[in-house]
């Protein structure tokens, strides 16, 4: 008896992780979605940024496959960006009134603010050992923080450096800086396409959380 | 169920109400003082939280907002003070140095530990005049240029294991010993471990013996005078002392070597990083 309960619930449970597992391999690309900057559209490109690290990041390339109708490509093992998004949008929570178990319940709809954050994986454009040249994108959907991070690895140890960026101020877009945990030199230079105005400063954010930045910015 | 959603709506609609008053007599009772260039610290009065502000705008150096200690170290870059901040606790910061670069504030962890009661201030290195230690973090700070120094303990390789110790640094600022479980490991800035010294257990287990005591009777005093100290970083911080006592760095060629209790160091077969 006590067995026959165990493999329905085994397989109510693996029915169920099936059906989570579908629902990740369908959202999940839109939570985090993987480009490379080599096969950018250059029309979209709010800003390129190049980097020249003091010590060669490590660099193992790897292509990650998932799904085998609705393909979904990740990247990995070497330098990326990622770039944080978020949505505000208005939804509905379900409310009840009285005890669901006694079926006297009244069910109703409560307005809620909702923010759901997404980012983008942009990985860079290897040019050498040192120097990557990496893009910022934009989302349709999606509003900007207008920050990002500069993730990479430097024979094992992570580490992060944050960004803020502007498309309205214009300021020295090219200096150097030291990573907070492992005190990686950098330097960077941020570059506007079209000529458009723009203004590049290190956003000082813990490393992992871009787009919270250690000023209110002060370049919006 | 009715009576308690009313009082639910209730008490929503008028807490805001309330908290306003005391918001505003929070802003008015801060105080801003300064800590040279464009830095201040501002904080109630009789209050030993701190937030920190940079040409009058709050800043949050790896978003902590609110710090148990900031202090001028000293020296100055960018023509404005570098400072030694502690984070409170539940920031999960720790110890930081802030300096300014290119006219905005970078942060540099020193210590990953975060303890409100007995924060890590570091520990000065016997026989040196201006070198912090900060053990856990396997970091170092420079408090004449307030540079930061980070050792790495991991060979190519091989895994992480155990968290070692910094537990000194050498003359030129540039070598470093780390303790490890079974061995004192040095490594040099930048590139990392280049040879061991068989410091085994059993001869940490005999030579830490006095320094274990010593951290349990401290801390019991402590206790005794109501305070609380974090005997496990005592320990650790009296592990160094006795290193430092007991070992010395000596300029052997281009590198530098620790040397102490008759042991030698074995060099570690060193293969220059490949280009990536």
């Amino acid at each position: 008896m006590k067995a026959v309960f165990a493999t329905r619930c085994m397989g109510g449970l693996a029915l169920s992780c099936a059906a989570a597992l579908a629902g990740c391999a369908s959202t999940a690309d839109v939570y985090e979605k993987h480009v490379r900057a080599e096969e950018v559209n250059p029309a979209d490109v709010l800003l390129t940024l190049d980097v020249a690290f003091a010590r060669a990041p490590d660099y193992a390339p790897r292509t990650i496959e998932y799904g085998s109708t609705d393909k979904r490509v990740e990247y990995a093992g070497y330098p990326n960006l990622d770039v944080p998004f978020y949505q505000k949008g208005v939804g509905f929570d379900l409310g009840m009134l009285g005890d669901p178990r006694t079926l006297l319940a009244v069910p109703y709809p409560s307005p809620t603010t909702r923010r759901t954050s997404a980012q983008l994986k942009i990985f860079g454009e290897r040019l050498d050992a040192t120097h990557y040249r990496f893009v910022v994108l934009p989302r349709s959907g999606w509003r900007s923080m207008n920050s990002f991070q500069v993730a990479f690895a430097v024979n094992g140890r992570r580490e992060g450096m944050t960004f803020a960026y502007s498309t309205g101020k214009v300021c020295e877009s090219r200096f150097d800086v030291t990573t907070p945990t492992y005190g990686f030199r950098m330097s960077v230079a941020a570059n506007f396409p079209g000529g458009k105005p723009g203004c590049l400063k290190p956003c000082d954010a813990r490393p992992g959380y871009p787009g919270h930045c250690a000023f209110f910015s002060g370049i919006e | 169920m009715g009576a308690s959603t009313a009082l639910g709506l209730a008490l929503l609609m008028t807490s805001p109400m309330h908290a306003q008053p005391a918001g505003q007599a929070l802003q008015a009772a801060t105080a801003s003082q300064p800590l040279g260039g464009d830095f201040a610290r501002e904080g109630a009065p009789g209050s030993s939280h701190f937030k920190i502000t940079y040409r009058g705008k709050p800043y949050r150096p790896l978003n902590a907002y609110q710090f148990i200690h900031v202090s001028a170290l000293g020296p100055t870059q960018g023509g404005q003070p570098m400072l030694l901040a502690v984070s409170n606790d539940f920031m999960g910061v720790g110890t930081l140095l802030i300096a300014v670069q290119n006219d905005t504030p970078l942060a540099r962890v020193l210590s990953p530990v975060v303890d409100v009661r007995d924060p890590d201030m570091g520990l000065a290195q016997p026989g040196r005049q201006d070198l912090l230690l900060f053990t856990a973090g396997a970091r170092a700070l420079v408090t004449s240029t307030g540079q930061v120094l980070w050792f790495e303990h991991v060979r190519a390789g091989q895994s992480q294991g155990a968290s070692p110790l910094l537990v000194s640094v050498s003359p030129d600022n540039r070598h470093g010993a780390l303790l490890l479980d079974n061995e004192i490991r040095l490594s040099v800035a930048d590139e990392g471990p280049y040879a061991t010294i068989p410091f085994t257990k059993a001869m940490q287990r005999d030579a830490f013996k006095a320094a274990w005591d010593e951290s349990a009777a401290r801390a019991r005093q402590a206790l005794n005078e109501g305070k609380r100290i974090d005997q496990r970083r005592l320990y650790d911080n009296l592990k160094a002392d006795w290193i430092n006592r007991n070992f010395r760095w000596q300029k052997l060629g281009d590198g530098w070597q620790f040397i102490g209790q008759k042991l030698k160091p074995v060099a570690f077969d060193v293969q220059p990083r490949k280009e990536p």
